[in-house]
Parts: C-alpha cells; structure tokens; sequence
C-alpha cells in the first residue's frame, strides 16, 4: 500500500521482471488483441533491463533482489542484478543452480511451469497472473483465449505442436502473398509489353525522327564548341587593350591637366590646393568637378582669364607679380602637343571601348546560343531515352518474359496448394485439440459463475462456443476453442451475449476478467494453487462493488495454496478494511503488508502531507498493522 | 560610357577606403598608394566572403592604377567629400603623367553618408573588412605599402606580364592572394579558428617579411 510515487507499480514490475528476465514478447501493446503475433520471447533493449537503475541515483549499481516462487509444485528462488536484469543465482528446492545463463533458466522454467516455450510462460504471465495498470482483458480477445487455452489445457507436446503449426502457416501465407505480389509484377510488366507492342511503330517514326534532329543539333554544338576558345581570346585580347587605353588616355590627360595647373597655381590663393585642382580639371576636360556638367565654353573662359593675367575666379587683373608663370605657358607648343596626344588617346579609346564592348557582346551571344542548343538537347534526350523505354522489348524477349510468367504461376499455385494443406492439417489438429479441451470448460464455467456471482448483481455465465478465425492474412477460416460471456442487463431479462468490454461497465470489466483468469486457473492447477497478482483495483470501483471485490479476492486468496498481492493507494472505501480484515484472520497480518509509508523513500507531498496521511492509515489500517 | 550606377558604388567604397585609412593613420593618402590599398581590398575580399568592387586589373610595373576610381575620385573632390592637398603630377615617362595628389576625407561633408552606409548590413560589413584592412596595412612603413603589390600573390604571379589583365574575379576566380591568406592561416599552430581578420593581418605580415628578403 502506498501514494503515487512510492513505488507500487515498481514492485510488481519488479517482481514480473525477476521471472520474465531480460526478455519478452514485442508490441504487447495494451488495448489490442493479441491477434497472429509472434509469441516468442525476445531480449529487451538496453534502456528497458536498465529500467530500475533509472529509480535510484546510484544507478542501482549493487542492487540486487531475489523472489522466492512455488512453480509446479517447487519452491524456486531467482535472483537477479537490478541495473541489468541479469541472472545470478536460481535454487530450486535447496538446489543451487550456480551460473546459469538466461537459456538454460528459461528451459527450466518452462519445463517446471510445463509450458512449452518461454514466450507460453511470459503469456501465461501477462494473461493470467499479472493484472497490471495496462489491463490486458482476456474474456474479450478470443485470440489471447485460444493461445491460453491451449497452453494451459494442452500437454506441452501439443501445445508446442499447435504453435509451430500455426508459425508455419503464417510463414508460408507471408511467402505466398509475397510470390503473388512477384506474380502480379510480372503479370503486369507482360501486359505493358504487349500495349508497347500495339503502338511500336508510331514510337519508332518518333524516335527516328528525334535521332536525327538530335544529331544535327549535337554537330551545331560541336562547330560552335570549336569559336568559344576563338571568341573568348578576341575578348580577353580587347579587354587588354581597353584597359591600356584607358591607362594611356588618363596618363595623357593627366599631362594636359598638369600643364594647366602650372599656369593657375600662382593665379590663386596658396592654400586653395582643391580650387586650382577643380579648375586644372576643368580647363582640361571641360567637366565640372563640382556638378558634373560637361561646359567647354567656362572652360574657354577661365583659359582667358590666365592667358590675360587675370584671377581665374572673379577676372581681376594681377599685374607682373613674382613668380607669376608666363601666359603663354598655357598656350605653347607643349600644351599644343599634349592636347593632341590626349585627344588622339581619347579617340583610341573610344574605339577599343567599342571592340571591347563588341566582343564582350559577341562572346555572351555564342554562350546563349550554345546554352540554347545545349538545353534543347538534353531535353531531346529525355523524349528519346522515354521512347526507348516505351518500345517493347524483341520477339524473343517476349517469348521469355511469357515462360518466366508461367513457370512463376506454377510455382505459385504449387505454394498456395502447400499452404492449403497446413491449414487444413492444422485445421484437424485443432478441431481433435478442442475436444480435450472442452472436457475442461464445465469446470471454468462452473467457477466462473461462482466467482462472477459474489461479485456481480446480474445474472453471469460463460458459454462454451467456437470463432472462426483467419491464420495469416489469406485462406480458410479455422474453428478454435473460446469462451463467451453473456449477462442480464437492467432491462432485460434473458441473458444476452456481450461481445466486447464497451458493453459492460468500467466495474463489471475487470471484475468480469479476473473471475474468468480465476476460473482458468482452478480449471488448469490440480491442487488448485494460483497467483494473482493485482496493480491499484481500486480505481474504477464504486463504494459498492469495492466491498464486493474485497470479499471475491478474499476468497480466491483463501483458497489453499492460492496467493493474492494486491496494490492499493490509500483510499476511502470499503476495499482496504475488507483486505485488511482478511489479513487480521491469518497468521502473521504484519508481514502481509508492505506498507510504503514506511518503507519507501517519502515523495514531497508525502512529506508535506505527513500527517493526514497517518490520519487516513490509521482509520483504514487499525492499530494492529501499523 | 561609364556606368552610372557602378560609379556610385565605386564612389561609396572610395569613401569608406578614406574614412578607414583616417581611423589606421594613413592619410593623407597619395595617389598611387590609394589605388594600391583599393586593389588589396578587392583582391582580399574573398577572405572575407565579400564580392570584389573591381575582378581585374592591368598589371603595370609602377602597381595598379584605376582610372574610373581615379575619376570617381576627382568627382568626390569637386563634391567637397573628399579634400586634396599636395596637388601635383609624376611623370611616367614619354610626356605622360600620373596625378600624384594626397587625398582626405572631408569627415563634415562625409558624415551623412558614412552613417547610412553603418546602417546599410551589407555595406557595413565591407566597411568593417575594409577597417580591418587598414589597420592591419597600416603596421607597414609606407615605403612597404607602396610596395606590397610586388610581393602580393596575384600581382606578382609570373606567369602575367606586364600590359596584360589579371583576372581574379570577373571570368575567372583564380585569386592567388585570398588563396594565400586561407593557407596562412591555416599554418597557425593554434586549436583556435583564426578568422578573416587575423588572416588579413597575417596574410600583410608575410608581405611584409617578403619585401625584406624573408621568405
């Protein structure tokens, strides 16, 4: 008994992994029938054996724990390392099995348990003995039903038979689906051969007709392929020699601008270096350094201006002052040459601006075209690559493709004949199967209605009946053995079949399946010794049925040999003083109580809650077993 | 004709140069050393995943010299933006001259476009590497500076002469120079990953230790 969080779940996960070991079957998952699933246990991963480690902060490094089982008659203890789930040690009666590996325990188990396979001990496990917070119903999953019916009624010889049999038929149905699927590819493949066939000769003037537009365009790729290196040197070449024009022409201009200023410096202020560079650029290319303005004629006007000895900016005459350079400066034969020498620069550069502009034009021009050519070819190229596939294939191609098919069909049909005789073989063997087992229904039925009754107002019983189910996904159905359950509802009198657990209250379900799992094991022990082993029953049950569910556990643990553990929260109702009360008649009550409250670390609101929850304790549990 | 649009762009990138080479110390700038700095910029600007302003040049003995930048030059004088001092000419020979001039910026008249290029994300990082750049060039005497495109990867390749273009980003990307400075470094004995900057400011050491004789 406990809170959320101390730990409940833990110890019957717990004690459900120190008997599964670090195996169990896959995709167990709650909610879904059991269906044609494999049952063969399978090793956990990793992060599942390690789940307990993940509890402690030490990673339950040293941890150990060892469960004491009868089974078949003999006392057995396991024990196991708890951050691993590996085996250490497992006695049976006093007899200690020293280095047993997880084969060898689970060969033993099973043949104490006398179950066939490991994978029929974890089911029986799941179905019958472990009633976990996931519920896995059995009264209602007909094909969870066959496999425990089977495995508990059946000698393990035919128990391990039925499963193999069934195996087999899964197997070679997945086979058969999987050959028909080949068959019907190849079916398909021939059928679209002989549709190519019909329309070969329109494809094939297509085809001719593209190959030959394919080849002119990849020869007009190739003569123009042969002009890139041509077009790309006569580029680079007029690219140089723009650029050495425009080095030459700024070079000349510079010259003409450095005469100019010769002639300005001494006609303006000394500290007016950026006014003179302004009008020495002016003067030379008529262009305004200031607005960008092309204005020969300011030019023509500020020359005057030095040629006459004036200031250059407001036309004042200066007189013959020191170091004034001559007028003439501006208009000798120097400048004259210079002038020349850039306006010839000039019209050189213009022209090879004009190459260059040209080449660079005629370069991109060839690119686009070949981009062009080439785009249209690749695309050609698709369309005849899509016609070649939608040519048949040759005569004898054909001729072959039909042999093949055909040899496949045979094959098929052989398969699928193969496959009908495992299930009529596996049919027989489990209609003569059902006979043994159905010398054991009146004992199930008869406990179930006894189990069922104390617990329920309505009216119960089990019937006896078969279901037809598909093994694998193909072929006939097969009869198997199943219980049903009918009931008398609030507003009917006859019993009436219920065939799901939507039919029946939350209450009435789990109650419904733990007098059927009862049931099964008085049916299936001799000696009438079972476990049940229940995780928190309180939680879908009213004030009522939680007495009335208290009283039915009560009896099924009075029962000789029979063992009951039972988790709980602390809750109000009827169900822990009826438990408790049948703790008080046995010997020992004490040791029959795992009280979390005192033994488990104290989650936060236990600690803060620490109080009322001795208040409750004591109201439910009475002084006797605190 | 010069194109309008790529004459702003190189105007927008001069002011940068100038306004970095303000912050490293490096003006006045004359002439020749500015064209130098502007072609190291766009030779280096792979370092810093940037597109060059400009992916070729005419390889010349006296460095690399852009007239359109020049132009663009003269043009953000006449603005004011930019200021001249030392105005002059040098010959280079057969009665052809290159202007010689030191240029500034003129930080009042700059500042309004400077501050919309910071607020600009794509300018601003041209204008952080160009930053980065200029400090790292400005450890060199400008003795070296005027010399650095003579050991500069790209430029000195031998395998250009002089009078042809070298072509490092517009038909072709084999940029030697950015090449070099990835390799640097990746030569530093450090588990750190050395960034653009570092590579700049190693990429002109080694330049530096290469015009004096090393290696």
């Amino acid at each position: 008994m406990g809170a959320n969080g101390l730990g409940k779940t833990t110890l019957i996960t717990l004690l459900y992994r120190m008997l599964s070991g670090p195996f169990d079957i896959p995709n167990l998952t709650a909610g879904e029938e059991l269906g044609s699933r494999r049952l063969e246990a399978t090793a956990l991963p990793p992060f599942v054996r390690s789940q307990f480690a993940g509890r402690v902060s030490d990673q339950a490094k040293t941890a150990r724990a060892t469960v004491s089982i009868i089974v078949g008659g003999r006392a057995v203890q396991i024990e196991r390392k708890l951050n691993n789930l590996a085996l250490l040690q497992v006695t049976v009666e006093g007899e200690i099995h020293a280095n047993l590996n997880e084969d060898a325990y689970q060969e033993l188990i099973c043949r104490l348990a006398g179950v066939g396979s490991f994978g029929d001990f974890l089911l029986m496990l799941r179905y019958l003995v472990f009633y976990f917070e996931d519920r896995r119903a059995l009264v209602w999953d007909q094909s969870a039903q066959r496999q425990l019916l089977r495995m508990l009624f059946l000698p393990p010889d035919q128990a391990k038979r039925w499963t193999e049999m069934e195996r087999e038929i899964l197997v070679e149905d997945s086979q058969v689906r999987n050959f028909q699927a080949v068959v019907g590819r190849e079916e398909k493949s021939l059928n679209k051969n002989l549709v190519k066939a019909a329309s070969a000769s329109t494809l094939k003037v297509e085809l001719e007709a593209l190959e030959v537009l394919q080849e002119n365009s990849r020869e007009k790729i190739r003569a123009l392929g042969e002009y890139t290196a041509d077009l790309d040197n006569r580029r680079q070449q007029s690219r140089a020699s723009f650029l050495a024009s425009q080095q030459e022409r700024e070079a000349r201009f510079r010259a003409v601008e450095a005469a100019k200023l010769v002639a300005i410096q001494s006609r303006f202020p000394e500290k007016a270096a950026t006014g003179r560079y302004i009008l020495a650029h002016l003067m030379t290319e008529h262009d305004c350094l200031v607005c960008g303005t092309h204005v020969p004629d300011v030019a023509k006007e500020y020359t005057k201006r030095v040629e006459s000895d004036e200031c250059v900016v407001c036309a004042t005459p200066l007189g013959q002052a020191e170091g004034i350079v001559e007028a003439r400066e501006v208009a000798d034969e120097r400048v004259k040459r210079r002038t020349d020498a850039l306006i010839a620069a000039e019209r050189t550069l213009d022209g090879d601006r004009a190459a260059n502009a040209v080449a660079e034009a005629e370069f991109d021009e060839h690119r686009r075209t070949l981009a062009v050519l080439e785009a249209e070819t690749a695309e050609r190229a698709n369309r005849i690559d899509a016609l070649a596939l939608a040519l048949p294939p040759s005569e004898t191609a054909m001729r072959g493709q039909r042999d093949d098919l055909a040899r496949l069909r045979a094959q098929f049909e052989t398969r699928k004949e193969n496959l009908a005789i495992l299930r009529s073989e596996f049919a027989e063997f489990v209609a003569e199967r059902t006979d043994d087992l159905l010398r054991q229904s009146e004992v199930i039925v008869s406990s179930f209605a006894e189990y069922a009754s104390a617990f329920l107002s309505e009216r119960t019983a089990l019937t006896w009946s078969t279901y037809r189910a598909r093994v694998g996904q193909t072929g006939d159905l097969i009869d198997f053995p199943s219980f049903g359950l009918e009931m008398t509802g609030s507003d009917f009198g006859d019993t009436v079949k219920r065939t799901g657990p939507a039919d029946v209250s939350e209450s009435q379900r789990e109650f419904i399946d733990l007098a059927f799992r009862m049931a099964l094991m008085r049916a299936a022990t001799d000696n009438e010794a079972g476990t049940l082993i229940i995780d928190t029953p309180e939680s879908s049950l009213d004030a009522v049925f939680a007495k009335r569910a208290g009283q039915v556990l009560l009896r099924f643990s009075n029962q000789p040999g029979n063992h009951l553990i039972v988790t709980s929260n602390l809750v109000e109702g009827s169900l822990i003083p009826t438990l408790v009360e049948g703790i008080k008649q046995k010997p020992n009550p004490k040791d029959r109580l795992v009280d979390l409250f005192v033994i488990a670390r104290p989650t936060a609101a236990v600690q803060e809650e620490a109080e009322e929850y001795g208040r409750v304790r004591k109201r439910l549990l009475g002084d006797e077993l605190i | 004709m010069l194109n309008p649009l790529e004459s702003v762009r190189r105007k927008v990138r001069l002011l940068i140069l100038l306004s970095a080479a303000r912050n490293a110390g490096l003006v006045p700038l004359p002439a020749s050393r500015l064209h130098i700095l502007a072609y190291l910029a766009d030779v280096l600007s792979p370092v810093w995943n940037l597109d060059p302003y400009d992916g070729k040049v005419l390889k010349r003995p006296d460095g690399p010299f852009f007239p359109e930048l020049q132009h663009d030059l003269d043009r953000l004088v006449g603005t004011g933006m930019a200021t001249v001092t030392d105005v002059g000419h040098v010959s280079i020979g057969q009665e052809r001259l290159q202007v010689s001039s030191s240029y500034s910026i003129n930080a009042d008249l700059s500042s309004d476009v400077l501050q919309y290029i910071e607020a600009t994300p794509d300018e601003a990082v041209a204008a952080e590497f160009l930053r980065e750049l200029m400090l790292a060039i400005s450890a060199m005497s400008d003795e070296d500076i005027d010399r650095a495109f003579l050991q500069d990867a790209t430029y000195s390749n031998k395998r250009a002469g002089s009078g042809t273009v070298i072509d490092f980003a517009e038909w072709t990307d084999t940029n030697f120079s950015a090449l070099a400075a990835d390799r640097i470094g990746q030569l530093v004995p450090t588990n750190a990953e050395v960034g653009p900057s570092e590579k700049v400011h190693l990429y002109f050491r080694h330049l530096q230790r290469r015009l004096h004789g090393g290696r």
